[in-house]
């Protein structure tokens, strides 16, 4: 089914846009989750939250790619699971008490931190824009899908080292320009 | 929230138009150039088998003649005065096109220049020259030409070098005979 058809029965409150969204992105989304967790079941966790996401956000929201919506989805979710889990494990529950209180910094932070990262996604797109289509690709295949280097070299036909070099090359090419830009990340 | 973090967090919000092409995207594989180089080999081995082969049954052909009559037809094509004489006029027939071709090959390609070094440029080779299907960054050295004034990081040039490329990375050429800008 095409995605604005999908989109269309989120519109409709009609409960087949799960299944139909499920059985288009479903593997998708979950390669995503996998990546970024490493856990079957946590991905599989995440997965269904995303679907719950996408019930809750259309309406309002009408995305023109379906996939990349739900794929930026599926992404926050998984992080937020892993940062959730990594708070749990490390420094004594310390962690676990910096992010309750966490909770009590004023707003205008986490505004501001918001606006920071919107426009450093701004500035990012306009980098990738910028490269060719191949580099653009192999940036966004590894960094937002999380595809791993050897299964990417793999595809490219070349060494997983020549690969690591090449995205190394790109990273030093995202930081120029941030820096040319004026951003402190 | 740790840099690293704000960055990751900051590539989640990419544009949607982006995320949506890198899926579609299929990687062009790029050949190794020693891929090649093995690829040749094999053809150059099969060459050599079956010009053996023809050989080898020139021979049995010709002593076939002299102790049967009734291949006697084929004879004089595969029998070993003739065939040998007629191979023997391919190979240096060959032989003669080889020193024709003897004379240094120029490539040419167009290329980004991703950094200025001293005495050499690295370079990208632009997304539809064939030569990134070689390499995908080539050290050029720049110590035998003069560099065409205004090129700077992210200028696009033409490059023209003999010889060959060597495996390594980044990939380095020799020989370059001339670098000019890509408009030129």
């Amino acid at each position: 089914m095409e995605d604005v058809k999908i989109v269309e029965l989120y519109w409709q409150r009609d409960e087949g846009a799960i299944r139909e969204t499920d059985s288009k992105y479903g593997a998708f989304c979950q390669r995503i989750a996998m990546n970024i967790l490493g856990s079957f079941e946590d991905c599989e966790e995440c997965v269904s939250d995303t679907y719950g996401r996408c019930w809750d956000t259309m309406p309002p929201q009408r995305p023109m790619s379906l996939r990349a919506y739900v794929g930026a989805i599926v992404r926050n979710l998984s992080i937020s699971r892993y940062r959730a889990q990594r708070a749990q494990k490390r420094y004594n529950g310390a962690e676990v008490l910096l992010s309750e209180l966490g909770d009590c910094v004023p707003a205008p932070d986490s505004v501001q931190r918001t606006a920071e990262v919107k426009e450093l996604s701004e500035l990012i797109s306009r980098w990738l824009y910028g490269l060719g289509e191949e580099s653009r690709t192999l940036f966004i295949r590894r960094y937002w899908n999380g595809d791993s280097v050897k299964s990417l070299a793999l595809e490219l036909g070349m060494r997983p080292n020549a690969l690591t070099k090449r995205l190394l090359r790109l990273r030093e090419s995202l930081r120029d320009y941030l820096e040319k830009e004026g951003v402190g990340v | 929230m740790r840099p690293e973090e704000k960055l990751f967090d900051a590539v989640t919000g990419i544009d949607e138009e982006l995320v949506d092409s890198a899926q579609n995207y299929v990687f062009r594989k790029q050949t190794q150039p020693w891929q090649r180089v093995a690829s040749l080999a094999a053809c150059l081995l099969v060459m050599v088998s079956i010009g053996y082969g023809i050989l080898l049954m020139g021979g049995v052909g010709g002593s076939d003649s002299a102790s049967n009559s009734s291949t006697g037809d084929t004879a004089p094509e595969n029998g070993s005065a003739g065939g040998n004489a007629g191979i023997s006029g391919d190979i240096d027939d060959s032989a003669d096109a080889g020193d024709q071709e003897e004379a240094a090959e120029t490539v040419t390609f167009i290329a980004t220049v991703l950094e200025m070094g001293d005495g050499y440029l690295l370079v990208e080779p632009v997304e539809e020259d064939p030569m990134l299907a070689t390499a995908d960054w080539i050290q050029v050295p720049t110590g035998d030409v003069t560099l065409p004034d205004g090129v700077t990081e992210g200028t696009v040039v033409r490059i023209t070098f003999t010889g060959g490329v060597m495996e390594s990375y980044p990939a380095q050429i020799a020989d370059v005979v001339e670098i000019t800008l890509a408009g030129e």
